[in-house]
Formats: structure tokens, sequence, C-alpha cells
């Protein structure tokens, strides 16, 4: 008769997968086992699958010190029949028994978006990748710095950019060894790569955007970089799931959405940020910039007039409220 | 307000070794003359205390003279301001040379001139000394003026100074008396060698350049005391009215002035539309560190309306910028214009206006180039009506080059507004290139 052992990671993942076609199986610590277990937690002989007369799989434990538990359920198992898919608790260690008939789902289709994750991983794109992120930031700091340019700039005003990229991928890195996933590493660096260059463009496009822009547009742009904050989180986390965890599609989008969601509580349950308001307050935005940059045609000055004249019942209101403030502080 | 007695002891000594300097034949003359005026005058001179009510302490003092053969007596409305605008926390009292002391009342106030009238709220078996004569004219510039008053408190002395005409820097009228007014002589008069009122002390500009206001105004207040506001709220309201209607006086004057430009950079600015509008102007050139330079008109009218200790009003600024670099590009030279930050010009504590409330966007007026520009507006809480305005537009130019043009105007009403920010948009003129290449101003400092 053929089983199947798994042995299992503390996340439901196989860490192993052995097949054997006979009638009995022990497991244990001990080199004679058929199934030999690292922890220390299990005893020389630990357990046996045995198929007996009657054709059905059993489980004995050979006493144990720390015996033998189905995973969910309590107390402790000597004799058990065993069916497909049973997952035992042998010490610290994590076991699963399979028949061969055991039914597997259908093969994930690799779909269009992971194999866009997965090119990420090609030496050459993320060397160009990492070049071109290179020299957006260069070019940032060339501007910003006003005929002062010197490289070490670029590091200085990128220092915790680039502090933040390192840790993200090392750390990413350690996480999937430490679950024995095996994440694809150059991948994770491809996309982090271009969720950098794709925050400095961002920030070029709300620089122009801020330019063209008018007192009644800001607290829309400031909703719009909080949301660009948000998808890139987003983005990000759905990526490393696919590419260090092996998280099928469905799950690893409601795993971001929900790691999204609670960020943005983290952030907006205790103040809720300007542009929630929709209110501009002084001073505003002057982003500035050559004059070839504007898009928008100029107000013709009668509609600023308009709008200046309104101004004025606006701040006739906050005069009110400011009156009504101060008769609520009980001043006499 | 109580100052400190030991800051007083320089001014005193400084007029003393001058004392001693002055020929002593002239010395005698003039200390016998003098000493005969003052002591004419002093009995009609008088200290005003405003009085915290709760600690009994003085929260500020000034000097007050008899003006009317009633009890009347005039001071600024500096000297009386709290006791005005919070007469539940501030009394008012007077003493007197004999170190005798009252209650006052406050009749009237004349916020615009820094004037005050007030009377013995018990003044009935008071024996008063004659009043002070108010000179019809003022006198010949270059003669003799003395001030009379308390300064920092230390008791009523007399200053001599000369009289200097009035002052052109200043809208409203002031005599620019040259000697040392000193806190607490505010309020005091200033009389001729007849020992008759030709101005009230108001101000100092440090270094022995004092302000009077001109008799001619507290003649004025003295003949609408019979209309005079019965309660502090009706003098309040008045107050308000009448700066609103000084101000939309001011702003129309200031239209009316000359606007026509001068050449500053790419464009032509309006300078010293009126006489007491003053222009100055800074500049720097480009350097290593700093690979731009910049030019800067800035005109204003400093002659500011005493509200509060927190707050006053009535100035005007206008300033324009010129940027310009030869060796940055574009993209870099368009950081520096967005570095200035421009702030309202008068003071303003935290309770007294609202916060300002800004239009933002892009406009274009007639043949000028476009401007990104940002108007701001905050209203007086309790002068309803009175606005504070800032305006600042940054107008991009092509290639490296660049301007900004800014105003402020702080107190004015509502059409007065709109009719300034008209009038100063359509004074920016951008001449063509080639219409005046010829007076095209050289880059740097050119004031």
């Amino acid at each position: 008769m053929e089983i199947v052992v798994e042995i299992l990671g503390t996340t439901g993942n196989v860490l192993e997968r052995h097949r054997f076609d006979r009638r009995q199986v022990s497991i244990g610590r001990g080199y004679r086992n058929d199934v030999i277990v690292t922890d220390e937690h299990v005893d020389a002989e630990h357990a046996r699958l045995e198929v007996d007369d009657e054709g059905t799989l059993r489980i004995r434990d050979r006493g144990s010190v720390n015996g033998l538990r189905r995973i969910g359920r309590r107390g402790r198992v000597n004799d058990a029949p065993v069916c497909s898919g049973d997952r035992f608790l042998l010490g610290r260690t994590r076991v699963r028994i399979l028949l061969p008939g055991h039914p597997v789902p259908p093969a994930v289709r690799i779909r269009l978006a992971e194999r866009l994750l997965l090119a990420l991983g090609r030496p050459l794109v993320v060397a160009g990748l990492l070049l071109a992120w290179l020299a957006a930031i260069t070019a940032e700091t060339w501007i910003a710095t006003i005929g002062e340019f010197r490289w070490t700039r670029v590091v200085e005003d990128h220092q915790f950019q680039m502090l933040g990229f390192v840790a993200l991928a090392v750390g990413v890195y350690f996480l999937s060894v430490l679950f024995r996933r095996g994440g694809h590493f150059l991948a994770h660096l491809g996309l982090l790569i271009v969720l950098f260059l794709a925050g400095v463009l961002f920030d070029a496009s709300m620089e122009i955007a801020r330019f063209n822009a008018g007192d009644r547009a800001y607290p829309w742009l400031d909703g719009l970089a909080a949301f660009a904050d948000n998808a890139v989180l987003f983005v990000y986390l759905w990526g490393v799931l696919y590419l260090a965890f092996h998280l099928s599609l469905v799950r690893r989008s409601l795993v971001a959405l929900s790691g999204v969601l609670v960020i943005f509580a983290l952030e907006t349950l205790p103040e809720p940020p300007a542009w929630m308001n929709a209110e501009a307050t002084f001073p505003l935005e002057s982003a500035f910039l050559p004059p070839g940059y504007r898009i928008v045609s100029p107000m013709p000055p009668d509609r600023v007039e308009t709008r200046m004249d309104a101004l004025f019942d606006i701040v006739a209101e906050d005069r009110e409220q400011s009156l009504a403030e101060r008769d609520g502080d009980g001043t006499p | 307000m109580s100052r400190d007695a030991e800051t007083t002891a320089l001014p005193l000594l400084a007029l003393l070794v001058a004392m001693l300097l002055v020929p002593a034949g002239s010395l005698r003359a003039q200390a016998g003359e003098y000493g005969a005026l003052f002591e004419r005058l002093k009995p009609a001179l008088f200290t005003v205390e405003v009085v915290e009510r709760d600690s009994g302490n003085k929260a500020a003092i000034g000097t007050a003279f008899l003006v009317t053969g009633d009890g009347r007596l005039a001071t600024n409305y500096h000297v009386v301001s709290e006791h005005m605008l919070d007469p539940d926390r501030y009394g008012l009292r007077y003493r007197d040379a004999d170190d005798g002391t009252g209650p006052l009342r406050l009749v009237d106030v004349d916020v615009l001139h820094d004037l005050a009238v007030v009377e013995f709220a018990e003044a009935g078996d008071r024996r008063l000394a004659p009043p002070f004569a108010l000179a019809d004219a003022l006198p010949a510039i270059g003669e003799s003026v003395l001030a009379l008053g308390n300064p920092y408190d230390i008791g009523i002395g007399i200053v001599p100074g000369t009289f200097n005409g009035l002052a052109t820097s200043q809208y409203r009228s002031r005599i620019h008396f040259t000697g040392a007014l000193n806190p607490g002589m505010s309020g005091g008069p200033a009389v001729d060698r007849e020992g008759a009122v030709i101005g009230v002390n108001v101000a100092a500009a440090g270094n022995s350049v004092s302000f009077l206001v001109p008799v001619e105004h507290l003649v004025g207040l003295l003949e609408r005391l019979p209309e005079a506001p019965s309660t502090f709220d009706a003098m309040r309201s008045r107050v308000t009215e009448r700066i609103l209607a000084h101000q939309a006086e001011m702003i129309d004057r200031l239209l009316e002035g000359d606007w026509s430009g001068e050449r500053f950079g790419p464009m032509r600015i309006p300078r010293e539309i009126r006489p007491w509008i003053r222009c100055t102007g800074t500049g720097r050139d480009r350097d290593p560190e700093t690979p731009w330079s910049e030019s800067h008109s800035n005109c204003s009218l400093d002659d500011r309306i005493y509200l509060s200790r927190s707050l006053d009003t009535g100035t005007v600024e206008l300033v324009h910028g010129w940027y310009r670099s030869d060796g940055l590009a574009p993209l870099q030279f368009a950081r520096i214009p967005e570095q200035t930050t421009f702030l309202a010009f008068n003071r303003t504590g935290e309770n007294d206006v609202t916060d300002f409330e800004c239009v933002e966007g892009w406009t274009r007026h007639t043949e000028s180039p476009a401007w990104k520009a940002t108007w701001c507006l905050r209203a007086y809480v309790d002068y309803p009506g009175l606005h504070d305005v800032l305006y600042v537009a940054r107008v991009p130019l092509a290639g490296t080059e660049a301007v900004h043009l800014h105003y402020t105007l702080a107190g004015v009403p509502r059409d007065a507004a709109l009719a300034f920010h008209r009038r100063f948009v359509d004074s920016v003129d951008f001449p063509r290139s080639g219409d005046a290449a010829g007076e095209a101003g050289t880059p740097g400092n050119e004031h």
C-alpha cells in the first residue's frame, strides 16, 4: 500500500514529502526510521503507521515522551485509524498523512501580472531599473541644489530612501528564508526599484500639477498624493506576497488590501488628514516651475475678482465664529 | 505700563550734561524763563494711570492736561485704550502734582490721531487750575517748543526741543519735534514760549526725533464732544466707523496718486505714488554661493493707527521683486522665487483677526505674461468691516528671469480693497523688450 508522509511548516507549508510503498512506516528522531525528524521533542522511535489486517491505515504512539496528537483536537492518541489528509503533532513537528488517491486542486495558471512580477527578476531588467532610478534622483538633486550640485548630495538627500530600500530587500529575503518559502530575491529587488522610481516620477508630476493648480485643486491633489501612497503600499504587499510567499492572486489581493486598510486606519483615525477637510489654509502651495510647464489657461481678471469678492463673506463668517468662540470661553 | 526705573537715568543725565554745555548766560535766562512757565502750567498737568482692577496695579501710565474750564483733560488714546476696550478689567484714575488721586471717566476718543478726552468722575468740589490755552497757529520752524509729561512715572518734567514742521512721511499730519520724548510723557502737551499748546506728545522715533499730534486735531475732537457717545459700546462702534471712513478716503487718495510707472527690470512699476509713500530698494548680485541676482523695490506707508497693545492698522506696503540668472538651468532657477515668503505688515494678536482665507490661481492682465497669484483676506474680530489684505503674484518669464508682485493693506473696507487691487494689477506693465531696451535697468543695485 502506498503512503505519503509530509512534514509541514508553521504556516501549513510543506517542508518535506516522502512516499512509501509498504505496510509499515516508522517516524522518529532515530536514524533507523523511515521518516527522520530533527525535532528534539520527538522520541527516537515516536510513532508508526501500519496497515492492519482489514486494510485500514492506523497510527500508533510507541510510548513517546510528548505523545501523539491530532492537530485541532485535545488529548493524546495511542492507536487510531487514519484518513487521507489527517494531520498530527509529534512533539513540535506537524505531519500530514496522505493516500496517493488524495485529490489535488487544479493547476494555477501563471497570469500576466505574475509573469510581469517574475520578469522583474531578470538581472538585466534589475540593472536597467536601478540605473533609471539613480538617474531620476540625480536629476531631482541637480534641480534642488540650484547650481551647487555635488554627487555626495545625491546620497545625502536620499540616504533614508536608500536605507529603506536595503532594509526592505534584506528583511523580506530573510522572512522568506525563515518560512522556507525560497523567495525570488532579484524579482523582489526589481519590484522595489520600480516602486521607488514611480515615487520620484509621481513627485515630479505632482510638482507640475501644483504649479498649474489653484487653491480649489490643492485639497484634491493632497488627497491624490495620500491615495498614491496607499496604492504603492498595496502593489508592494501584493507583489511580495507572490514573490516571497507564493500566495495565489485572490488571497494576496485580500491580504494586501487589508494591510493597506489597517495602515490607512492607523493614519486617519487619530486625526483626519488636512485633505479630508477639503480646506486650504495659508500659506498655500507655491510650487514654481518655468513658464513652459503651465498647462492651464489663466483665469480672466474679472473671474478672479468675483472669487475675491466672495472671500469677504467667508471671512465675515470666520469673524462671527471667532466672536462666538470668545463668548463661549466664559469671558465676562 | 510700569517701566524699569534704571533705563530712565540715562536720558536725564544726558539732559543735565547738555545743559552744562550751554553758555552760562543763556542757561540762566532759559532756566528762569522755563521755570516760571513750568510753575504756571504744572497745576493743570496730571498723570493718568490705567489700573488693573483685580490687582490694583498700574497697567499703563501717561500724561493728561486740562483743556476746558469744566474739568476735561486731553491725553493719548493709546494711554487709555485698555480702559476703553475692557472697562470691566481696567479702571482709569489721575494723580496730580500734590499726589492727590481720583477716578477719571473717558469722554471720547479720536483713534486716528491717537487722542482721548477724559474728565474727573467726581469733580464736585474740586478747585480747578486754569486750563491750557490752545495755540491758533503752529510756530515757525526752528522755534523752541517745550514738551511736558511724566517720563517713566518719575515725576512731571519739562523737555525743551525744536519745532521742525510737519512730518512728510506720515499720512495723518504729525509735528516733527526734535527733543527726547519718553514713555509716560504720552498725552502730555507740547507748548510754545507763551505756554499755548501746539501739539500733544505721541511718539518717539529715537535719537531725539519725536512726534506730536498737531493741536488742530485736539480742537476738532473737543468740538465734537457734545455728540460724544454715552456708552463704551457706542464709542467702540464710532471708532470702527471713523476708521472705515478714514481708510476708504486714504485708499481713494492713494488711487488718485501718481501711478505712472518707472522702469524696474522687465516691467514698469509705480514708486512714490504719494509723498507719504516711501520707497527703498535692496538688491543682491550673484556670487558663487547664490548664482542669481535679485532686486526689490519696497514702498510703504508706515503710519500706523494704534488700536490696542497687540493690534495696529492703517499700513500699506507695495513690494516688487526681480530675479534673474545666467548660469542656472530654468528648472533650477524656478526654485528661487519659490523660496521668498510674504507676511502681513501690521502687528496683530492671535485673537484680533481671523485666519487668512485665500484665493490662488493663474491669471493674466491685458498684455502681461500670465502669473500665479495668491490673494488672502482676514477680518478684524472687534472692528466689523475692517480687513487685512495680502497679495502675492509670481511671474515666471522666459529663460531664467522672474518677477514677484506683492502688496499688503491693513485695515481696509471691502470696496477700497477691491479698488486698490484693480489699480495695483493694472499698474504693472511689461513693455515689450524692444520698446525700452535703452532704459532697461542693469542687473544689480539700482537704487
